[in-house]
């Protein structure tokens, strides 16, 4: 495949798909961009040296199954100066040669195959593509090398894109970058950083690319369509995940027969661990929605999240934290370093039956007062999750989701929940969310069928909590 | 895959569903390798077919293919147990509601016995599948009596096919050819009786009624009648008998074999009717049936199954090896004036604490500056040469091909790290280690100008630059 293919009709009648060669100086981030588009934070191989890698490596990109977009990333650029001294000296015969012509004699000789082997690999693809991303580090300065290495980019003659990459770092020479790029009549910059994707990076990179390439505009906009799609259904999954650990853990009670203090301890110790269980599930899943990669978590504990993510929920000053003044009910618990809902059976039965509990809830209900009758009489007591606590972990998953959601593929550090957005979260939902969650309370059964067995009683309350919730996330193109 | 194509269908998307419901995470979902070969297998890349094959493919490894397929064998026999069950059952109790009779069979007291039920059971069964309901009732049903089908993963296949089922509407057809399957075993039962009882014994026929007056009994007698004279069975001979005893064999014959092809084609034939009505419905609507792919658990897969983007694929591999530059030990006499280089610095980036005259310190970018530099330093030969370069700057193979060529041209080659800005303090650390992978002794690499000033120093009589640093100290 020696010539550049542009846009040709397949023998299927499709359209081949827009190639895009990702092309830049060493250790500008180009395999941490492939990364961010991809979602895909295995792909190749990401380091802090320069020339990490050494092969071109292709993706894929599709829109309902369909291959719309090829990325390959490419090695880094690292002795521009000299291979634009080589291409002069081999151009020098035959002067006013076209680029492309001089790139080629060039890949025919020998040192494509020795000094300039890496060189050679990127300009070998660019030719076989219809454009390049040409990624810059911002913090860098505009050196001479940069400015060799764009003159033999240039000499491909396909479009080149200037994409300018770490921009969210403090140190930037976007200003001269731009100037250096404007001389070279590239004014279509795109400001990215592939840690922290701008909310609408990909939006603003598809779509200057396809203003920039024509014949394949409606491809790249319906990519651009169904990756905000895509970004819907994965909130609403997220939310759904969530919405089910809510309501199983407002349906947890536990029937303790209290003969000293330490039997109450020992119960709430139990009702906690499950909890802490189902809370780490429930992130586990989260994590493999937004494909991020939970066996990369095991070795080294939840390295997504630091900090107050490995603080106890059960911890009073987590809630206090979190904005969420324990009081009520969890008095009582937290007294006992609890944080579970410490309730005599008579009062929940009192409440549950003038709710009309009873009524709607059928057998099961039944036989659960039952046993809460019973309790009264026995002097056992009740314990369940309190109000706060679910409060408290709707709004910690809530802010890991819009986390995942900011978090390029490419991060390498751990994510830190942000604990502004967690109790703005928890302020938000504190008068709804406990409430809607009562219906829950009433069905114990919930909470101990096993994970994906859900009745349509659960799965209607699940799907209201989440409706809740999404209410009150912040919107999806919502800026930071 | 020999049981992947046969568990396509409703039982592929059953395992799929019971998949959802023991619903582990485990690292599998990230096997590369199993996905590549699970959207093999979907060239049209369909998501519920990639989160059915997906699940074929981890139940397969699992063994609950097997399971299900036990399940399967296990829930036949219950249903042929049954079936024979309810065959023991109509027989002999067709036989028992004749014996009681002693000798003279009452046709319309014998025929509601034992088509009366059967009758009233369809007609409920007729009218349940006009009543709207979300399942959950004949959900729950079927789950306690599936329950009872243990095994491995027992509970969850019931579980999933439970789920799947009421998703796709299917529990009422299930239900139906189920109890349908049940209820032609009972009439064959009875219809088998009725053989065995007309052919070994002997019967005569009456129609009697206490209340009834006798147009009525005469009635249903034609009426019953209707069905098998359409079908070609006369009972044009027949008469009605008050009391049996005046029959003549040729009518105790007759009324014998009306009998049966009464209770065979109002009894037999419209269970056998609703019994394909029941599977055609549940072919056709298990051909459209649907796992809810907007679930959590489906989004993981599918997210997995159906990336966005897939990559991996190579496509220009790498070399087996760089050629690298190395620094080497200069050859010859050098004893010309130190020198200073800043290379690629920017302006901003000063070194005033060097204390050099402006000509000691010569800038370097460009190609040209390049090989200019390297032209006065082979010319100059000086015995120290530092070189100052920006850490925040990642190096790379042409800068480190320079220095070490710049290094040839010297006594000695020292390399000064200018201070990183913040956030690029890690590049330092690079620096200092490609440099010493080419070979440059680590002490050479400086970071702070003290040790610059240091190294500057003559190793012995004195050179153009000590008094000058001495001096500035
Ligand atoms: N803070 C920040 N770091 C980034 C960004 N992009 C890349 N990096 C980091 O920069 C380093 C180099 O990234 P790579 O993706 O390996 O760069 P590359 O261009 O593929 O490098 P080579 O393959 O060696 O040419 C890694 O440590 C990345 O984590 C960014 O936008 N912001
Ligand atoms: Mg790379």
């Amino acid at each position: 495949m020696s010539e550049p293919h542009k846009h040709q009709q397949r023998s299927d009648g499709q359209k081949t798909p827009l190639r895009l060669a990702i092309v830049g100086h060493t250790n500008t981030g180009k395999t941490s961009l492939m990364r961010t588009l991809t979602r895909d934070a295995r792909f190749g191989e990401v380091a802090d040296l320069p020339g990490t890698t050494r092969h071109v490596e292709c993706a894929q990109l599709f829109v309902d199954g369909r291959v719309v977009l090829e990325l390959f990333d490419t090695p880094g650029i690292e002795e521009p100066i000299e291979l634009l001294a080589l291409l002069d000296e081999q151009s020098r015969s035959g002067s006013r040669e076209p680029g492309p012509q001089r790139i080629d004699r060039f890949l025919a000789s020998s040192p494509a195959s020795h000094q300039f082997e890496q060189e050679a690999k990127v300009l070998r693809q660019m030719r076989q593509c219809d454009a390049a991303l040409f990624v810059i580090d911002a913090r860098d300065n505009v050196l001479a090398k940069h400015r060799d290495e764009l003159a033999v980019l240039n000499l491909c003659g396909i479009p080149l894109m200037p994409l300018l990459n770490f921009v969210a770092d403090d140190v930037s020479h976007e200003a001269a970058w731009r100037e250096a790029m404007a001389g070279l009549g590239l004014h279509a910059i795109i400001r990215f950083d592939t840690v922290v994707p701008p909310v609408d990076g990909e939006r603003l990179l598809y779509g200057k690319m396809a203003s920039l390439l024509d014949s394949h505009a409606t491809e790249l906009h319906a990519l651009v369509e169904s990756h905000a799609d895509d970004a819907r259904q994965r909130r609403s999954a997220a939310l759904s995940q969530i919405a089910a650990l809510l309501v199983r853990c407002a349906g947890l009670r536990r029937i303790v027969d209290v003969q000293s203090e330490s039997d109450l301890e020992s119960a709430a110790h139990t009702l906690n661990t499950l909890v802490r269980d189902w809370e780490q599930r429930c992130v586990s899943h989260l994590l493999s929605l937004y494909r991020f990669y939970p066996d990369e978590l095991a070795s080294s504990q939840l390295p997504l999240v630091n900090g107050r993510w490995q603080t106890d929920i059960f911890d009073p000053d987590t809630l206090q934290e979190m904005g969420i003044r324990v009081g009520g009910g969890a008095a009582a618990g937290a007294a006992a370093g609890l944080g579970v809902d410490v309730l005599l059976g008579g009062m929940t039965l009192g409440a549950a039956a003038a709710t009309g509990a009873l009524i709607g809830g059928g057998w099961q209900t039944f036989r659960h007062f039952g046993e809460q009758l019973k309790g009264q009489l026995t002097g056992a007591k009740q314990l369940r999750i309190d109000d706060n606590i679910l409060l408290g972990l709707a709004a910690r998953e809530c802010a890991l989701v819009i986390a995942l959601e900011r978090r390029g593929h490419a991060a390498r550090t751990r994510t830190n929940v942000d604990g502004e957005q967690e109790s703005k979260l928890s302020a938000a939902m504190q008068s709804t969310l406990p409430k809607l969650l009562r219906v829950a309370r009433r069905h114990p059964e919930w909470a101990y069928t096993k994970e994906g067995w859900e009745s349509p009683g659960f799965t209607a309350q699940a799907e209201q909590v989440a409706k809740e919730m999404a209410d009150k996330m912040p919107d999806l193109n919502e800026p930071r | 895959m020999g049981s992947e194509t046969k568990r396509s269908g409703f039982a592929g998307l059953w395992l799929a569903e019971t998949l959802r419901v023991i619903n582990s995470v485990n690292a599998d979902w990230l096997n590369h390798k199993a996905v590549s070969q699970v959207r093999a297998a979907t060239p049209d890349n369909a998501p519920q077919t990639l989160a059915v094959n997906w699940s074929l493919s981890v139940a397969e490894r699992d063994g609950l293919v097997q399971d299900q397929l036990r399940w399967q064998r296990r829930a036949v026999l219950f249903l042929m147990i049954g079936m024979l069950l309810s065959l023991l059952a109509g027989f002999t109790g067709a036989i028992t509601m004749l014996d009681s009779q002693q000798g003279v069979v009452n046709i319309p007291w014998s025929l509601s016995a034992i088509l009366g039920i059967h009758f009233l059971m369809l007609l409920i069964w007729i009218i349940s599948l006009f009543i709207r309901s979300d399942g959950a009732w004949s959900g729950r049903l079927l789950l306690s009596l599936l329950a009872r089908l243990r095994g491995h993963h027992g509970a969850e296949l019931a579980q999933g096919f439970v789920t799947l089922s009421q998703r796709n509407k299917l529990m009422p057809w299930w239900l139906g050819s189920v109890s349908q399957l049940v209820w032609l075993a009972g009439l064959l039962g009875s219809v088998l009786a009725l053989l065995t009882a007309f052919s070994f014994q002997y019967y005569s026929f009456s129609w009697e009624t206490t209340l009834l007056p006798g147009s009525v009994l005469q009635w249903l007698q034609e009426s019953l009648s209707w069905l098998p004279r359409i079908l070609g069975v006369s009972s044009d001979t027949l008469t009605l008998a008050d009391n049996g005893t005046g029959l003549a064999d040729e009518e105790r014959r007759a009324w014998a074999s009306w009998m049966i092809v009464v209770v065979i084609m109002y009894g037999l034939l419209p269970r056998l009717l609703a019994f394909v009505i029941c599977l055609l419905a549940l072919t056709l609507r298990a051909r459209f049936a649907k796992l809810d792919l907007s679930h959590p658990y489906w989004q993981r897969v599918l997210g997995i199954c159906l990336p966005t983007a897939t990559g991996g694929r190579i496509t220009d591999p790498a070399p087996d090896a760089l050629v690298s530059a190395r620094f080497a030990q200069p050859e010859g006499v050098f004893d010309g004036p130190d020198a200073a280089i800043r290379f690629e610095l920017d302006a901003s980036q000063t070194s005033e604490e060097l204390r050099l005259s402006a000509g000691q310190i010569r800038e370097v970018d460009t190609r040209v500056e390049r090989e200019e530099e390297l032209h006065w330093l082979k010319a100059t030969r000086p015995k120290k040469l530092l070189i100052l370069c920006e850490s925040g700057n990642s190096p790379d193979r042409g800068t480190l091909r320079w220095l070490t060529r710049a290094g040839a041209c010297a006594g000695k080659l020292g390399i000064f790290l200018m201070p990183p800005q913040t956030g690029q303090q890690d590049r330092q650390v690079i620096w200092r280690q490609l440099l010493t992978e080419a070979e440059l002794p680590e002490e050479r690499v400086m970071t702070d100008w003290h040790q610059v000033r240091q190294w500057l120093q003559p190793e012995a009589g004195s050179s153009s630059w000590q008094e000058e640093s001495q001096g500035n100290v």
